[in-house]
């Protein structure tokens, strides 16, 4: 039996080296997985919807970091349940711990995904931006909407959606083929002025 | 016929195995399992959805595969109830249900196995996988003297 | 191009359960060659007579955490996208507990079970029929009571996390646990002889 001997000797060497290595993390040697994360965003792992992150905030999932990208008025006007305002630079410059679950969020422009990328090279914790931004908390889970002609299975689903919905003192409703349409928007990117006209008809609903 | 082959040196076939494991984690980011299995079967059987051929589950008809097709290269592949001296088949075919069945209930509470939790937790060194062995280890001596007289 | 190579677009999904199966034959193969599909040869590592079961997973363990600490070391694997089981501390430990009796009363483990029934052990079979009903109960039992189920879960956390050292020193302090363990082993099994 000469293997197995020779095999201890060769494990406790690479064990013993291991002590003055560093770390194996590609993250703390600067080194960054970039297929790793086009593969992130092609499966469409690098985003959350805003009803998945607003079950998540009332489930109280373990180890949430909420993180608001915007300035300090911005968040002041109105912020998502939970998150903190911290800019990217002091994001990118904070620690995480590996079970950490990240999600960031901006106005639904472009920065919020360009801030994954650069979030997720650097951390082991799970990250995620919030698809659509602030703008798609305040309608799909502040002010969701149900065709009144909707099938079945799209009711159930607006049920819990509603149940959701309502935790955060939003305001579901159904649009009936009479209604007005809403101003339908070119892209997800919302305005301060408009974020600040959806806050004030939402505030106004209240008792 | 042949007498069956000897076994491998444990270090040996461990050092390959770990080679395997080392593989699964390279090709696909995961290790091995196998009561995730069982418990995709179990879900599929009682109406639920997603695909039979999850990973897992064609991991573990390789691990038969393998298996078989070792013993039978081997001269070791036979029909028989492997027990006690001075046990019966039908007792050791109860206790084997029995084991199992405590074995799948501490899987499901544990999310894992000697395999998935053992080998691929312990190499990753995941604190509950350690957890995990160091108490089914644990367990395994303090039961082996009640069962004792089964294993002579 | 970094490992794990599924995430680097080198293999597609159908190909990966490819894989799958062949790490599958593999992982049986193995198991099977160092006798651990026989339950009295597993059953020896708890009369001390015969340990092999310790010898063969702790060697497993060794190799594939110096491979993959390595790899990653050398910035060939991302080790941060390998899957890390999840601690959940008192489940873990009260499963791990209701584990090992389970092992010891049936003989075989989930895997060795499926490689018994392979080599037309009918045991195996058993076992394996055994555990689609424990994991049937469990799986409806268990998640009506959380306060067990869902106790104590921390994430992912490592040795190293946990305990505050580096990363290769929780290898290094494995890897001196087995090769003792190893020493102890031939020891142990030499007195019993």
């Amino acid at each position: 039996m000469t293997t197995a001997p020779r095999l201890a000797v060769v494990a406790g060497l690479l064990g013993g080296l291991a002590l003055f290595a560093g770390s194996p993390y590609l993250a703390d040697q600067g080194r960054v997985n970039l297929n790793g994360l086009a593969a992130d965003i092609a499966r469409g792992e690098d985003r959350i919807e805003a009803i998945a992150l607003a079950g998540w905030i009332r489930d109280q999932r373990p180890n949430l970091s909420v993180i608001d990208l915007r300035s300090p008025e911005d968040y002041a006007a109105f912020h998502i349940p939970t998150a903190v305002v911290q800019p990217l630079e002091s994001t990118l410059g904070a620690r995480f711990a590996a079970s950490d679950t990240i999600v960031i969020y901006g106005d639904g422009s472009a920065a919020a995904s360009q801030a994954w990328v650069l979030l997720k090279a650097r951390t082991r914790a799970a990250v995620f931006y919030l698809r659509g931004g602030v703008g798609a908390w305040l309608d799909e889970v502040m002010a969701p909407t149900i065709a009144s002609d909707a099938p079945a299975a799209e009711r159930a689903a607006f049920a819990r959606i509603s149940e959701l919905s309502r935790y955060f003192g939003g305001a579901p409703h159904v649009i009936h083929p009479g209604d007005p349409k809403p101003l339908s928007r070119a892209s997800d990117e919302m305005s301060r002025a408009e974020t600040l006209a959806k806050v004030a008809r939402m505030m106004r609903r209240g008792c | 016929m042949s007498a069956p082959k000897p076994y491998a040196n444990p270090y040996l076939a461990g050092a390959g195995l770990g080679l395997v494991l080392l593989a699964a984690f390279v090709v696909a980011g995961r290790g091995l399992g196998a009561s995730g299995a069982f418990i995709r079967v179990s879900e599929h059987l009682r109406g639920g959805g997603g695909p039979w051929f999850d990973w897992i589950v064609v991991e573990i008809i390789g691990v038969v595969a393998g298996g078989g097709l070792s013993a039978w290269l081997a001269g070791r592949w036979r029909v028989a109830v492997d027990r006690g001296a001075d046990r019966s088949a039908s007792g050791r075919l109860a206790a084997a249900a029995g084991g199992g069945a405590l074995m799948g209930a501490g899987a499901v509470l544990a999310r894992g196995c000697t395999s998935g939790l053992g080998l691929t937790g312990g190499a990753m060194l995941s604190v509950g996988s350690w957890l995990f062995i160091a108490a089914a280890f644990a367990a395994g001596y303090a039961t082996m003297p009640i069962v004792r007289r089964a294993w002579r | 191009m970094i490992a794990p190579l599924v995430d680097a677009g080198v293999f597609s999904d159908s190909a990966s359960l490819l894989l799958a199966l062949a790490i599958g034959v593999a992982f049986g193969w193995a198991l099977e060659r160092a006798g651990l599909g026989n339950a009295r040869k597993l059953m020896g590592q708890f009369t001390l007579t015969d340990l092999t079961v310790f010898k063969v997973m702790f060697s497993a363990i060794v190799t594939a955490m110096l491979g993959s600490f390595w790899l990653a070391r050398l910035g060939w694997l991302d080790l941060s996208r390998v899957y890390v089981p999840d601690t959940f501390i008192v489940p873990q430990i009260l499963g791990g507990l209701i584990f090992g009796a389970g092992f010891v009363a049936g003989g075989l483990c989930p895997g060795t079970s499926c490689v018994a029934a392979a080599t037309g052990r009918l045991d195996g079979v058993a076992v394996i029929a055994g555990m689609l009903a424990g994991v049937t109960g469990a799986g409806w039992l268990l998640p009506r009571v959380p306060a067990l189920f869902d106790a104590t879960p921390r994430g992912v956390l490592t040795l190293p996390d946990a305990l505050h050292i580096s990363y290769g020193a929780a290898v290094f302090f494995v890897v001196v646990v087995a090769l003792t363990g190893f020493r102890a082993a031939t020891a142990i099994e030499r007195s019993r002889r």
